[in-house]
């Protein structure tokens, strides 16, 4: 091995290990070993991974500084770098439009990159510019707070896996066209746009998830779909435009996913699905759905109880459930529909083990579906019941009401939490 | 798989001494795999896997490493994953304290590991490396890696300068190495 004093512990180590250790470093730490020894000079120019903050550049409390110091540090970066950069990330609050960004994109976009996170302050919105949809090996693109536009002859990033936009102004039509032009386009994020009518087109599709203000969403051609995230908020706007739709959203939404495993829904999610008709006519089964949460649901509104259980009673599969309570219980509580309850066919949830019900006001129609559920899950291991409010009579009239429930299964535990 | 486990293969290492491995690490070892896969001649009972590249000691301490996460993850996978998974982080931590902090031994360990082909091990050891190495001074870096500076005095300030930009608002003497 020789005299381990004379020999440096780096020279034989492969090139590979190298730059990734130099890859797990902060930015500046990497470019400091340039003065470690004439070796070291060049080692970091080589990297192909770039991941840029305000950390890389001295912390002051005059913004302007702080801002200044990072254009010219990644500036001198990029200029002084060789080679493919596959990755390029900045992610501060201090940078928002400026001509260096666009500079910057337009070196990239001659230096093969493939992973792109733009995640910026919020003065005002970067304009990505056009060279930006030349940067034909894109696999992953994350963009903050930024304009999008893409040009007429844009066919597409026909590698791109993964796409985030979160708060990126862009037309309808341009995020539906950009979505079906990325055949390979396997994970999608679309976060607080405004008002947004959309059709996804995504054949190979897995992951989507959304946040926002939707007006209508349609999944056209999703079919590999395997976990589903909405959170959705409403204004009244779009309150009114609901009241007058016409279309099945169930139907729009959760008719071509097949492979679904996991759904989860926010806010106005089950007050979306609710609308319009045909519920009863909803053939399509989830073979592979196996959690289902559903979180704000209007439990004073038999039709977003309606869409609930028809979900889950068309998961066979179904394994875990957590739904929670709107604690919009000012209107008039209506009185459970009997009936309903005893219309259901004779269902059961062959493979429900574990229920969580959080926000929980002990309403009639909460409870008889608390029921429902208990007497038909022979394999249910626990349900869990989260009550809402202080008022201790309520939970009361709760508790007193769960203990008669007849449970199915003789290992459920019904846990009541008090706070 | 209690065969698997019982069943031992021999390594001689590069201070010529011949190192027994559980067969079940030894798999782990790409290498190791390839060489008794591709390899008719060999067989696993009777033939010795020349590692003339890997001294005793540090194979040792990888096949330390490698059993202890097989152990583990299958302790895990039988349901205790809370106690596995602090086991496994205290074992961790001071592997890296007796292991990474010295430059030569680090060394050695992370050459085996990338000639032995043990992913796992590999990118622990690389990103413990990195750690180890951030927010640490210039100086300090070539005594941890024993980097001979053949730089002259104003050579160094001059890329010091050029590269002031990455040096601004660190000043390297206040981080103080370990001894």
């Amino acid at each position: 091995m020789g005299d381990p004093l004379d020999m440096d512990f780096v020279s034989d180590l492969p090139q590979s290990i190298i730059e990734s250790i130099l890859t797990r470093l902060p930015i500046r730490d990497a470019v400091r070993t340039s003065i470690l020894s004439s070796k070291w000079r060049y080692k970091w120019s080589t990297l192909t991974q770039l991941v840029f903050d305000e950390k890389c550049v001295p912390l002051s409390t005059d913004r302007g500084l702080v801002e200044k110091s990072l254009v010219h540090f990644i500036t001198r970066a990029l200029f002084l770098h060789q080679g493919p950069i596959h990755k390029f990330q900045l992610s501060t609050s201090y940078l928002q439009s400026c001509p260096d960004i666009d500079q910057w994109v337009l070196f990239l976009s001659r230096n093969d990159i493939k992973e792109l996170v733009l995640q910026l302050g919020e003065c005002e919105w970067f304009r990505v510019p056009s060279c930006l949809f030349n940067c034909k090996k894109l696999t992953r693109m994350e963009l903050f707070r930024c304009e999008l536009d893409p040009p007429p002859s844009f066919t597409g990033f026909l590698c791109l896996k993964s796409l985030n936009l979160h708060q990126v102004i862009v037309a309808p039509e341009a995020i539906e066209s950009l979505i079906s032009s990325c055949p390979l386009l396997e994970s999608l994020a679309l976060s607080y746009f405004d008002s947004l009518v959309l059709n996804i087109c995504a054949p190979n599709l897995k992951y989507l998830c959304l946040e926002g203000e939707f007006k209508d969403i349609c999944l056209e051609n999703t079919p590999l779909l395997v976990a589903i995230s909405v959170a959705m908020y409403m204004i009244d706007d779009i309150a009114e435009h609901f009241e007058q739709s016409s279309s099945c959203n169930f139907i729009k939404f959760l008719g071509g996913v097949p492979c679904l495993e996991r759904l989860s829904g926010h806010i106005y999610f089950t007050k979306y699905l609710s609308i319009g008709h045909d519920l009863e006519r909803l053939t399509i089964t989830y073979r592979h759905l196996k959690v289902i949460e559903l979180y704000q649901v209007g439990f004073e509104d038999m039709k977003e109880i309606l869409v609930v259980l028809r979900l889950i009673m068309s998961s066979p599969n179904l394994e875990e459930l957590h739904i929670s309570g709107s604690s919009n219980t000012l209107g008039e509580i209506e009185a459970a529909d009997v009936d309903l309850w005893e219309k259901l066919s004779k269902y059961t949830f062959q493979r429900l083990k574990l229920v969580k019900m959080t926000e929980m006001s002990g309403v009639p129609h909460e409870m008889e579906f608390i029921k429902f559920l208990l007497s038909r899950s022979p394999e249910l291991e626990i349900m869990s019941i989260m009550p809402c409010g202080c008022d201790i009579d309520r939970r009361l009239n709760m508790l007193i009401e769960l203990v008669r429930f007849k449970r199915a299964s003789a290992q459920a535990e019904i846990i009541f939490i008090k706070d | 798989m209690a065969d698997l486990a019982k069943k031992k293969i021999s390594m001689r290492t590069s201070d010529n001494k011949v190192v027994e491995v559980d067969k079940d690490v030894a798999m782990e070892f790409i290498t190791v795999k390839s060489f008794y896969e591709d390899n008719e001649s060999s067989s696993e009972d009777t033939t010795t896997m020349p590692v003339e590249n890997v001294h005793s000691s540090i194979l040792e301490k990888v096949i330390d490493y490698c059993k202890k996460h097989l152990e583990l993850g299958a302790k895990a996978r039988n349901g205790d994953a809370p106690a596995a998974k602090e086991e496994l982080e205290e074992f961790d931590r001071s592997f890296v304290k007796d292991n990474i902090e010295n430059g030569l031994t680090m060394r050695g360990l992370l050459l085996a590991a990338n000639y032995l082909d043990a992913k796992e091990l590999l990118e622990f050891l690389i990103g413990e490396v990195a750690n180890h190495i951030k927010n640490k001074s210039p100086e300090y870096l070539r005594r941890y890696f024993n980097i001979i500076n053949d730089f002259t005095d104003e050579e160094e300030q001059k890329l010091r300068s050029d590269h002031a930009w990455a040096f601004e608002g660190v000043d390297p003497d206040d981080t103080h190495p370990n001894s």
